[in-house]
């Protein structure tokens, strides 16, 4: 680790490290969304009994959530441990396919037969379960929160389940071009936080000031959710499309810039809107 | 480096033995669960939920 990065591999806050914006911007995604926005987070306090319940709930899995950090981490040290020993220090760690590749090819090298078939079965379930719970939650949202109210509201149940069956194939198609053609081009943990930006950075403005603020409204929720599409900004094919290289800009549009300054602004739209478009008094008895 | 180095070492370890930890007491209270369930099943007439719960 020192002799590929230095003191950078170890020391966050290095200047050839991370840096203070870098971790920010993962406190927020992994501390703070993914407890309090993330769909399968949010359902476990919501099915909690109260909020001692939800106070203990995450008490005792931020063990798991912890775990669940470090030993990908640990499995990829090792992974460029063992590259960086075998391939007498010829390795590269800025090409991203190679370090995606890295992981598997170093379980495979290393793991005896028999176990890598345990591994790879138990990889593959979950991963199958990771999908179909998404697949099933996706499809229905759709159908449930978008589809069918424009439709009226007005249709049986077996059409919307033939409708969410059919979603349920759609999206999986789309996954499916977009896994294998899309050109990724930067490491996988920043792409996750770049695409969920698109929903949570407005999704969390929405539900701090619509919790927390009385004076919150409905177009003001509608700008910060549209204003999670600038967080595809944070994605190198759409920054090429656009002209948002280093070389123009002078200067790298880093995930975490994009992320954080689309959080920022979400909140800003959200109260902006709320205060210059406020409900009307007929919406606010309605509710 | 080498305080970074010690300090990572030291998050990894504990977050590894707490998981270990939780895991064995989570399966241990799992199974118990189930043999009360199981135990239960077979008597029907009077389930005693409250020792699931407790």
């Amino acid at each position: 680790m020192e002799s590929i990065h230095g003191a950078a591999g170890f020391n966050p806050l290095d200047g050839d490290g991370f840096g203070v914006g870098y971790l920010i911007w993962m406190g927020f995604v992994a501390g703070l969304i993914s407890c309090a926005v993330w769909p399968t987070a949010v359902m476990r306090a919501c099915a909690a009994e109260n909020t001692q319940v939800v106070k203990r709930l995450y008490t005792w899995s931020s063990i798991g959530f912890m775990t669940r950090f470090i030993i990908p981490q640990l499995l990829g040290l090792c992974a460029l441990a063992y590259f960086h020993a075998s391939n007498q220090g010829a390795v590269s760690v800025n090409d991203h396919d190679m370090t995606l590749a890295a992981l598997p090819a170093f379980l495979a090298q290393i793991l005896p037969v028999g176990v890598i078939g345990l591994i790879g079965a138990g990889m593959l379930a979950a991963f199958m379960s990771t999908h179909d719970s998404y697949l099933l939650c996706w499809s229905s949202v759709l159908v449930e929160d978008v589809i069918h109210p424009l439709a009226g509201g007005q249709w049986s149940t077996r059409t919307r389940l033939f409708m969410m069956r059919t979603l349920i194939l759609l999206i999986g198609i789309f996954l499916y071009v977009w896994s294998v053609w899309y050109p990724m081009r930067q490491d996988m943990l920043d792409y996750l936080a770049v695409s969920g930006a698109i929903y949570f950075t407005g999704a969390f403005a929405v539900l701090v000031f619509g919790i927390y603020w009385k004076r919150a409204s409905t177009m003001g929720a509608y700008l910060a959710l549209l204003c999670g599409l600038l967080a595809l900004l944070g994605l190198p094919p759409v920054q090429e499309l656009l002209g948002l290289t280093q070389d123009n800009l002078g200067f790298r549009l880093t995930e975490a810039c994009v992320g954080l300054g689309t959080t920022t602004l979400a909140m800003v739209l959200m109260v902006a809107g709320s205060l210059l478009f406020p409900d009307s008094t007929r919406e606010l008895q309605k509710d | 480096m080498y305080g970074w180095a010690t300090f990572w070492a030291g998050v990894i370890i504990v977050s590894l033995a707490a998981f270990t930890g939780l895991a064995i007491i989570v399966t241990i209270g799992g199974w118990r669960d189930l043999l009360v369930l199981l135990r239960h099943d077979s008597k029907p007439a009077k389930p005693d939920r409250k020792s699931l719960t407790d």
